[in-house]
């Protein structure tokens, strides 16, 4: 039960100012520790499990590395940059006409790319050197998408990824998602969300552009930031 | 005047062992951080939109210094020569969905059951004969686990509640492994919420058993884990698929 002001407030008796005086400086300070305190803890504290790698018992990224959860990613280079790995946008992109997939996968890109962190950083680049291509496929529905991370069995460390958007949905750029006669989808965010399966992510309920299904936003956000941060390192 | 000198001398000394609270934060923070210099970002992006040839090859990165296992258990993985790749291989598989709601996926599911997993066997490729399938880039290590499952309740199908023998996506076939995110974590004796549907096998054939979409754990008081809506009792999970619309009938997919 919150208790009235009055009942809260310290008396003043107006006669003998100095304890007045100091409790208002202890009051202050305690206040100030707290806050200190509780800075600190926050600094010191574990990251929330909200997001997750691929592949560990989501959504429990603590597993990772365990027996049975390995967590896969990109390798490192030998001076703790950004891998750059090579997307190649194919052809059939251009078989969808209602939205341009070509200029969302760039955005796509940049936005991964901007990310302060040392995850990997893609360009683009022909077929036969990609590391990462997106296509479309036709995918059961109600399926937006699906990535598939190739991973050397012996060190977990991607090799190369393929991404495919399904070309049965009806693609927009308006945050429509759900199915009536057709299924709709923004294209914006499941390529995002696809390239962050590519770069390791993993599914989170959190607010992240790794959450399945629809939002109202297609950027990577803090959640999404913390992971990649978490696996690749920051950056600066 | 000494009331005061105390409360400065107090405050003096919160105030130190605050920053140094949070100064030890700060270097505990920066040391987990497992890349530590300050080297330049790699330039920007370069435009979008160059073409290539249509098939191709397993590309593959330029190779760098990072080689080290970070999985002891697979340090042995096996004989690569019983790769369907150049070596031996993990396809990490994520699958989404246009909508994340319970909803949507007991509508679009051909059942839903509760039920416990009581044995999972070896993987096997998804083909008549278990037969090596020809490769296919959006499923290319289509490999899956005869499971049986001792169902309690069926929430939606036509399903008896009794045992039952269904697909579960995944699993290993010589030095490869095939990881679906849908059957991530699932092992025998536990209980889950199954997410069952009609599909064919690599080949386009149809096949009886149901394959297993999604599962969802049970906590240990009877209520289902969902990934997205938090703890959900199974009588609000009934109370919800009774108020869906009939299961359509849909066209067998791949």
């Amino acid at each position: 039960m919150r208790l009235p002001i009055e009942a809260t407030s310290r008396p003043v008796t107006g006669v003998d100012h100095v304890p007045v005086i100091s409790s208002r400086f202890s009051r202050k300070h305690r206040f100030l520790a707290v806050a200190a305190a509780l800075v600190a803890t926050f600094l010191l504290s574990a990251p929330v499990g909200a997001w997750s790698q691929l592949r560990n018992d989501w959504p429990d990224p603590d597993n990772c590395g365990d027996p049975g959860y390995p967590c896969i990613r990109w390798p490192k280079t030998a001076s703790n940059l950004s891998v750059h790995v090579d997307v190649y946008p194919d052809d059939n992109l251009d078989i969808i006409t209602e939205v341009d997939m070509r200029s969302i996968l760039t955005n796509s890109r940049q936005q991964w790319n901007g990310a302060p962190a040392r995850n990997p950083f893609l360009d683009v680049a022909p077929n036969n050197i990609a590391g990462i291509k997106v296509d479309l496929a036709h995918i059961t529905l109600p399926f937006t998408g699906l990535t598939n991370d190739y991973a050397d069995s012996n060190t977990n460390k991607i090799y190369r990824a393929d991404v495919f958007l399904n070309v049965d949905i009806l693609w927009n750029t308006t945050y429509t998602f759900g199915c009536d006669s057709v299924c709709h989808a923004d294209a914006r965010k499941v390529m995002t969300h696809e390239l962050g399966h590519a770069e390791a992510l993993g599914h989170t309920s959190f607010t992240a552009v790794m959450k399945q299904g629809a939002t109202t936003y297609w950027k990577p956000r803090t959640n999404d930031i913390d992971g990649l941060q978490a696996i690749y390192g920051a950056y600066p | 005047m000494r009331t005061l000198s105390k409360s400065i001398l107090g405050t003096l000394l919160i105030a130190v062992v605050a920053t140094a609270v949070i100064a030890v934060a700060l270097v505990q923070r920066t040391a987990t951080s497992p890349l530590g210099n300050d080297q330049a970002r790699p330039p920007a992006a370069l435009a979008a939109g160059a073409a290539g040839p249509s098939l191709r090859p397993d590309a593959t990165p330029e190779p760098t210094e990072d080689t080290t296992s970070e999985n002891p258990e697979a340090a042995n993985p096996g004989d690569v020569t019983s790769s369907r790749f150049d070596r031996c291989t993990m396809v990490v598989q994520s699958y989404d969905m246009v909508d994340d709601s319970i909803e949507f996926a007991m509508q679009w599911a051909d059942a839903v059951v509760v039920g416990t997993v009581e044995a999972i066997g070896e993987g096997r490729f998804n083909t008549p004969g278990d037969a090596l399938a020809a490769s296919d880039p959006v499923t290319p290590l289509d490999v899956y686990r005869p499971t049986n499952i001792r169902i309690d309740t069926v929430l939606r199908g036509d399903i008896e509640p009794s045992g039952l023998a269904v697909r579960l996506p995944g699993g290993h076939v010589g030095c490869d492994e095939y990881a679906p995110d849908s059957s991530e974590g699932v092992v025998g004796g536990a209980r889950y919420l199954f997410f069952l549907s009609k599909f064919t096998d690599a080949k386009g054939n149809t096949v009886d058993e149901l394959t297993v979409t999604a599962s969802w754990s049970l906590t240990d008081d009877g209520r289902v884990s969902t990934p997205y809506d938090g703890k959900v009792s199974i009588d609000e999970l009934t109370e919800l698929a009774n108020n869906l619309d009939p299961i359509e009938a849909r066209p067998v997919q791949r």
